[in-house]
Parts: structure tokens; sequence; C-alpha cells
């Protein structure tokens, strides 16, 4: 019987790695999440068991009290993993019996701990871990007794003394007192405090190790024997979790964030119909920048209107949202909690995006090589992915552009793919294509700020603003002198 | 053994630095209070010693403001007195306590940063080395609290005949620690480490433990170990019995010496003794060595006495209360005996200074130059020299405790003083400000020619209010002044008012 896992993860890669670089996930997520996040699971009912799974997990990791169980099992977790992986490198052979019966008495501390995972709350996988590991712990009657009575040999065989002159022995004399132990008895007679002072700890060498072993050489075989006895546990199992905690814990750090910036959270129900309906979506990208105001924006993908075009002021927000959608989107898929206030979604099989490349990296021209990409795109996807396009073809002139963003929108189409296009061509509103915009709205600050809303498309992208205020609009430039 | 001892505390000292302000049960002066009642020139004619001179004046800074604190001091100071050698002895022998104290101090850092700079740890010789200075150390150490008891015995210090407390408890701690037989196991220890040789046997009880490594590692006595190697064991019998094999016995040979294992295992068992050392050194010195730098206020004190006997001048031992009364009789300026030519000190005139309450405080009259200035500063050294629980050079006397002694003495013109953009006037106003701004409840202020830089109706008026201020918070003030405005403005027995006579007699109304 295999120990059961926190998280099942796809066999294959379905969310690429270009996606996670396009929407700055990297630089908020360790690798390891990353990868774990880049694999769902493969079936949808698969995908669905799994985020309602991980969610669980979520849930009871954000309680305070909850959590601070968890992390003292994963913490246990780690002493276990290192104690075992110190037993399996020590080469000095008195040494790593000691290290054994450390990691036996790990093991059959840390099967206590994970059998009563389940207790912390509901969790399917809690529940199906503490199961098995219950049930190997119990298949070792003895071993507490066994653990106990390893530990006693072994503090038999630890004391000796060592003396060291012309030549060095090892015995095993009954010593009565120390002379540490005459200095300390003698200044507390007289009244003086003598502070506890922490030992130096001290590897054993081989010569020594050697010695240990003849001096006690019945108690060594005992030791032998119980190794013997356990020797076919499956002592790196456990470790396996730590990996699979520290995927919660690197998202439970970005939640932190988000609760130091008071933006909310939420666990998106799953929903059987393919859409993606949320309010209020954060780009917690923008932590990166460690931006003190995010400006949240609702999302409206449904099967009706899957794919829109966002256009709209520089500067307004269009990224963002893009990203505010794309990130959570993968979040939800990984069965973590999202930033928005409130979310209904598919379990989409993929995210993909298309951004502009460095053009130092490219083989031919700009447009030639956003073309490849796109292709590309085009023949991955299916009503199942969700796709997203940053300003792609504004490496053109305008009428080209616009007629490669339309033609690739009605292949979109066609494969009822989901997702969102950023462009600058406000051209592309004729087609009739739903269409998200930004506008200008004053906060209670009375501080302008963008946001996306559902609309027809506005023409203008507010440049004078932006060309105003670093002096260079009309009437600015009028007013400038030549030069300064 | 927790507290340290201290011949001006009966507590014994609080503050980890000698002789430093905010001992319990004491109290403070004003910043300039030993400069407006000349003390510090005062006693430059009694001492020649600077820094001895300096910790006598921090010690009077900080008045007592416990009787008991005044009466274990004067106790002291009576036996010192009385016996000069035993206190000169007694000093002789902190002074050496003390030198070992800063050599050892200075020793010790320079170990450490050695040992701290080595980038491989300290080596088993230099941790050697550490362990037998830290020994020699200690038994100096424990050698200066057997010289200080027999001292102390010599004298008959542990005895009914010595009142001094806080000599009895110096001779007794001294006493208790050098007749114990820890005493002389502990002293035998540090021999044993004094003599200890580069090739001697070094045994060690050793204990495995969590992670299979070594966690305990003591220094043990080579008697307690039965070595015989197991190897020539088994020469000798093989030689004689062939057939047979010899038992795995409880004594093992190792074979690798050339390992760093063996220097950690020598290394860490030496630090630890060293340490603990050092830590039994610290203890001692914590206990005994505040007393060093006492010393310098009971041997000025003792030449202070000694002054007033030479110049013929009466002392008294002022009994100081924590009531309000304030009573001196034939009160002489320090200052003036002093400096007076040795045969003319007799001629200081004395003055008396008496009122049962002196909570509403005093105001002196008088003309220039008829004694008024003399009178406050010789009532204000009286009260600092009674409060820090030495005698005063008056006929008997009776003080009050206060909690603070202040002055405000009117000074020259600070104008070109960094800073200070104001006039004389609002210069005395700052100044008076800063000391009121200081005070508590039972301080005593002592006030000299207080604004007079101003037009004396104004001056007395705002003078006014400042001293009903004093007498509504329990503070005690004694003012001179020409200004005889203040007069009419209190009730009669309000203050008290006192008038210079000729003669430099100062008598009450």
């Amino acid at each position: 019987m295999t120990a059961p896992t926190i998280l099942t993860v796809g066999q294959s890669q379905t969310i690429p790695d270009t996606t996670f670089d396009d929407l700055q996930l990297r630089r908020l997520l360790s690798d390891k999440t990353i990868r774990i996040l880049s694999h769902p699971a493969e079936t949808p009912d698969g995908k669905k068991n799994e985020i309602i799974a991980r969610q669980e997990i979520f849930r009871l990791m954000r309680d305070p009290d909850k959590y601070a169980r968890i992390k003292a099992c994963y913490v246990e977790l780690k002493e276990y993993e290192r104690a075992v992986r110190l037993w399996r490198a020590s080469a000095v052979a008195v040494e790593k019996r000691y290290l054994f019966s450390e990691a036996l008495a790990g093991f059959a501390s840390i099967c206590k701990t994970l059998g009563t995972l389940s207790e912390v709350g509901d969790s399917t996988r809690f529940a199906a871990l503490s199961a098995y590991w219950r049930e190997i712990l119990s298949a070792q009657g003895a071993l507490e007794a066994d653990i106990a009575s390893l530990k006693a040999i072994l503090a038999r065989a630890g004391k000796c003394n060592l003396s060291m002159g012309e030549r060095y022995f090892l015995t095993r004399d009954d010593v009565p007192q120390t002379v540490y132990d005459e200095l300390v008895t003698a200044a507390e007679e007289l009244g003086l405090d003598i502070p506890e002072r922490k030992n130096t700890r001290i590897r054993l060498n081989d010569a020594i190790s050697n010695a240990v072993a003849e001096l006690y050489p019945d108690e060594m075989a005992q030791c032998d024997s119980y190794i013997e006895k356990y020797k076919d546990l499956p002592f790196d199992a456990p470790s396996s979790y730590i990996a699979e905690f520290d995927f919660f814990y690197s998202v439970l750090a970005l939640c932190e964030k988000a609760d130091e910036k008071g933006i909310p959270l939420c666990y998106p129900t799953v929903a059987d119909k393919r859409q993606y309906l949320a309010k209020k979506v954060y780009d917690i990208s923008l932590f990166i920048k460690d931006a003190d105001r995010i400006v949240p924006n609702d999302t409206y993908f449904s099967a009706e209107e899957p794919f829109f075009f966002i256009t709209g002021a520089n500067g307004g927000g269009k990224t963002t949202y893009l990203r505010a959608s794309g990130i959570n989107l993968i979040l939800f898929l990984g069965g973590c909690p999202i930033f928005a206030e409130d979310a209904e979604i598919y379990p989409f099989t993929s995210v993909l995006t298309h951004f502009p490349a460095d053009e130092r990296f490219t083989s031919g021209g700009r447009l030639e090589e956003e073309q490849m990409r796109v292709n590309y795109l085009l023949n991955t996807c299916n009503a199942d992915t969700f796709i997203v396009f940053n300003e792609t073809y504004s490496g053109t002139d305008d009428k080209m552009g616009c007629e490669m963003t339309l033609d690739t929108a009605s292949k979109i189409k066609e494969k009822q793919t989901f997702g969102l296009f950023v462009t600058h061509f406000h051209e592309v509103r004729a087609g009739g294509w739903p269409m998200l915009n930004t506008v200008i709205e004053e906060d209670e600050y009375h501080r302008r700020t963008f946001r996306i809303v559902r609309d027809f498309g506005i023409t203008s992208s507010f440049a004078d603003d932006i060309l105003r205020k670093y002096r260079l609009d009309r009437v600015s430039l009028s007013e400038r002198g030549v030069g300064a | 053994m927790s507290m340290r001892l201290s011949l001006l505390y009966p507590e014994g000292i609080r503050a980890k630095t000698a002789l430093s302000p905010g001992e319990p049960d004491t109290g403070k002066i004003g910043p300039r209070t030993l400069y407006h009642l000349s003390l510090d020139s005062t006693f430059a004619s009694i001492s020649e010693d600077d820094a001895m001179r300096r910790a006598f004046l921090s010690v009077v800074s900080m008045p007592c403001l416990k009787s008991h604190m005044v009466d274990y001091r004067q106790e002291i100071l009576r036996v010192f007195a009385k016996h000069p050698d035993f206190m000169n002895d007694f000093a002789s022998l902190y002074d050496r306590f003390n030198g070992l104290k800063e050599g050892h101090d200075r020793e010790r850092q320079a170990m450490m940063r050695s040992i701290h700079n080595s980038t491989a740890g300290a080596s088993a010789q230099t941790l050697k080395n550490l362990l037998q200075a830290n020994a020699v150390t200690l038994k100096r150490c424990l050698a200066f609290v057997r010289s200080l008891s027999d001292l102390c015995a010599e004298y008959r210090i542990n005895t009914d005949e010595c009142k001094a407390t806080g000599l009895k408890r110096v001779a007794r701690e001294a006493g208790e620690l050098s007749n114990s037989s820890a005493f002389d196991r502990l002293t035998a220890l540090c021999t044993r480490f004094e003599n200890m040789g580069v090739d001697d046997v070094l045994d060690f009880s050793v204990q495995i433990g969590e992670g299979g490594q070594i966690e305990e590692c003591r220094m043990i006595e080579h008697k307690y170990l039965h070595i015989t190697d197991p190897e020539e064991n088994n020469r000798r019998f093989l030689f004689f019995r062939k057939n047979e094999t010899a038992d795995s016995g409880t004594c093992v040979r190792i074979y690798l010496y050339e390992d760093t294992t063996y220097d950690k295992l020598i290394a860490v068992p030496l630090q630890l003794l060293a340490e603990q050392i050092d830590a039994i050194t610290d203890q001692i010195f914590e206990k005994f060595c505040y007393i060093a730098p006492e010393m310098s206020f009971y041997i000025i004190a003792v030449q202070y006495i000694e002054t007033l006997k030479l110049r013929g001048v009466p002392y008294c031992w002022p009994s100081v209360a924590e009531g309000a009364e304030m009573r001196i009789r034939g009160l002489r300026d320090l200052m003036l005996v002093c400096e007076t030519e040795k045969g003319a000190a007799k001629t200081v005139i004395p003055n008396d200074m008496g009122r049962e309450d002196t909570r509403h405080g005093m105001i002196v009259f008088g003309e220039n130059s008829s004694g008024k200035t003399v009178y406050l500063r010789s009532v204000g050294t009286a009260q600092l020299l009674g409060q820090a629980g030495l005698p005063i050079p008056a006929d008997d006397a009776r003080l009050p405790v206060c909690a603070q002694i202040v002055t405000q003495f009117s000074e020259a013109e600070k104008e070109f003083e960094r800073g200070n953009d104001a006039g004389r006037f609002e210069q005395e106003v700052r100044e008076l400000a800063s000391v009121i701004d200081s005070l508590g409840e039972g301080a005593m202020v002592l006030l000299n020619e207080t604004f007079q830089t101003t037009a004396y109706e104004e001056g007395a008026e705002g003078l006014y209010h400042i001293l009903n201020y004093f007498s509504a918070h329990d503070i005690r003030f004694l003012l001179v002044s020409h200004l005889h405005q203040l007069e009419g403005r209190f009730d009669d027995g309000e203050v008290g008012i006192y008038r210079t006579h000729p003669g430099y007699k100062v008598l009450s109304d």
C-alpha cells in the first residue's frame, strides 16, 4: 500500500512556463509551487475534486488555531526528514546506530502526528492520510517498546572515559565525580551561583567509534538486531509531505500580503458550465512593485461571451486586468484561494498567454515571431482553454494589425476558446465583439483611478493627460522654449 | 551570594557602576550645588588627591534619604577614624584587589579577542593557558578574602566591640567564605590547574548522546581509571597461554591520534572549567569589589576629621532624622575653617540655626558683607555633609532628611555663552525655572540674593509667589536677600526671619 499524497498532480504540464513568466507569477511563488500549478489534474472530475480538496486544506490553514497545528506537523516533518537524512548519510558506525534510533523514534512520532492530522478539520486528503499512517503504526505493535529499549541500550553504551596521554584509551570505569563537579560542588557550598553551561557537541571519529563498539560489543549487537528488524519501514514516505506543504505555505505567504493590504480572498465555486465570473478581482502581481492601491475589476467570461477585446487609456489598467484574470484563474485551477470578493469558475484545462517578446531573441522580424506564436496557440487552444493576448500585432501598421487581430479573434471564436485580447486598435469594436474599456473614476480621496468595465469601446486613450503631465501636450509645447 | 557589599549602602550596591547615582534611598543635589557651597575648593585644601576627592564628592552629592544609612556610615567612619592603621591596611588590601580585577578584566578581554579571532576555534593549548590564568586569578581572589577576614579578626571587627554593621558584614562574609572547607578545596583545585604541565595525561568522562555525538565531556581524575593496554595484555596472554583467548575487558586502545576531534575533546572541557572558574571569580569580585572605590570617601572623611581636630574646631555627629526639625548649635563655616590660618580657625564665628519646622522656610536679611552668604553656605554644607554620614563643624546638630539639596546663587552674566540670548534677569528666571522643574517634595533650596537683578519691588513680588509655591509643596528654603519688600508679604510666623548682626552673628527676630 503506497502512502497517500496531499496533492494529486497531473502527469503533463498543461499550463506552459511562458504563462507564468508573462503573468509575473515566478516572482511571487516558488519554483516548486509553479511546477505544481502548471500540472493540474487531468480529467474534469479529477480537476474539480482536486480543487475542492485543496480548498479544504487552504481553509483549514487560514484558521489561526488550525494553522498552528498543521504548522507543528510541518515542523516535525522537517525535523524528521533531517533525522532520516543524517542517519542515512552517517558513515561512522556507532554514530549511525544512534541516528537510526532517532530516525526510528521520529518515525513513530510522525506516524502518530500524521495519524491525527484529520482531527484538525474537514479535509478528505487529511482523512485518507491519517487513516494510512494510523494503520502503519498499528502494524508495528512493539515499536514503542523497542525504541525505549534501544535508547536504554545506547544510553548505557554512551558512557565511557577517555584517557589521553602518550597513548589513548577508552574505559568503562565508573567515575564518582568529575573535576567539573568537584568545582561546582565547592562553589555551591560557598553559596556561589554556577551558571548553566551549554555543552558543545563533538562528532565521533572512526577510531573512537570503533573503540566504543569494542568496549560495548553486546550493546552494539542488540542495536543491530533492532536495525535489522525495522529496516524496511517506509522511512522516506513522510518526508514527501514537506514539498506538498511547501506548496500551501508558498500560496499562504501571498494571502498574508493580501491581508496586510486589506485585499479580500475567496474560494471560488467550481462551476460545471464554462464560465469565469468574478467580482472585484485583484492583480496581485502589483505586490512586486509594493503598490499601495490596487484597483479591483470584475470578470465577465461566459459561454455566451467567452472572449473580449479590451481597449482604452494608456496606463488605464488593461494589462493589470489581463494579469488579474490570468493569475487568479491559475490560482483557482491550483485549488488556491483567489484574490477576489466572489467567483464561480469552470476548471479550464489550460491558461495560455501571448505577450510581446524581447526582439533581440527572435530570429525573424517581430511580426513574424508574433504570428508564429499566435499560430502555435491557435493550434493548442480549445473550448477548455483560457487565452490572453497583450498588445499582439502592435509591431505593424494600424490597418494590418487590426486585420490580423480580428482574424485571430475569429479563429478563437470558432474554437469557442475563452480569453481576452488587449489592444490599442480601437477599430476592433466595429466587429461587434464583446468589449471591455477603461473608464476614469474618482475614489473617495478624489484621486483619479481607472476601472475596466463592460462597454462598447472608447476611442480616446487619454494620451493627452500623460503628455501634459510631461509638458509635451500642445499647450505646453507652445509655451516651452527651446532647449530646457 | 548575590549581595554586593558596600560600606556606603546598608542594603548593598544595586548599580553595576561604582559610585553611580541612582542607588536606592539616595537623593540628589543641584548641578551647581557643590560649586555654590565651595565644597570643591574646601576639600581641595583637605586632600590633594584629585581622584579621591572626586569620588568623595560624588558620594556627598547623593545624600542619604534614610537615617539608618547615615548611622551606617557614621559607625564605619568612627571605626576608621579611631583606627587609621586598620583603614590604611583595609584600603591597601582593597587597592590590590581592585588592581587584580582590572588586570583580570584586561587579560580576559585580550584572551577572548584572541579566541574569537582564531578561525579554527581556540586550540587546546590556548584553552589550557586560559584555564591556568583564570585559576591563578581565582586563587588570588580567594587569598584576598582570607586576608580580609584575617585583617578584620585582627582588629576585632567581628566582635561586639565593633558597632559598625557595614564592617562587621564584610568581616562575616569574608570569614564565612574563608573558614569553609569548600574554600580550601577550591583553592586546591586552582593550584592543580595552575600547575598543569604540557605533557600531563588528560582524562575525560565522555557521554555520547543525541545524534551519536559526544554531548558531554568533563575532565576527571586519572586515579579513577584502570588503564591496562589490551595489546600488551594480549601479548602476555599469548606468551603464557597460547590456546586460550583474552577477555575483551573494560579498557580498549584507540589507535588513530592525528585528528582534530581530540583537540576538541581537550578544548571543550578545559573551556568549560575556565568559564566556570571565571564565573566564580566574577561573583567574588562582584561581592567585594564595590567597596574599593568607596574607600576614597572614608579616606577623605578621616582626613577631614583630622583637619578639624588639627584646627581645634569642634565637630559633632549630627542626628539625621526623617522629621522636619533642623537645629544646629555653634555651626562654623567649613570653608572659613579650612582657609583660615591654623591657629585662627577657632576665631570663625559660630552661629545657631534652629527651627521646629523648616517646611515654611527661612529668610536672612542683612547688610552687604555681614555674613549672609557665609551663613547660607555653612547651613547648606552642614546639611549636605550631615546627610552623607559625615560629622559637621558644630557643637551639636539635628538635621532633617532632604530628598534634594539645590542651590540657586546669582551668578555672573552669561551673555557670551553659546545659545544665551537673554538678559541677566531672564537668565536668572530661566535658571530658577529649571531648578523648580527638577524639584520634588522634601527638597531643600538655598537661594542667594535671588531676583535682585530687577526692580526690587517686582523681584520681591515674583519671588514671593515662588516661595509660597515652595511652602505649599513641602520644599524647605533658605533665602538670603536684600529684598525687604518680602517681609511685609508674609504673615507672622509664616517664614522664619533672620537678620545679620555686627560680628557676623545671625539671629532670628
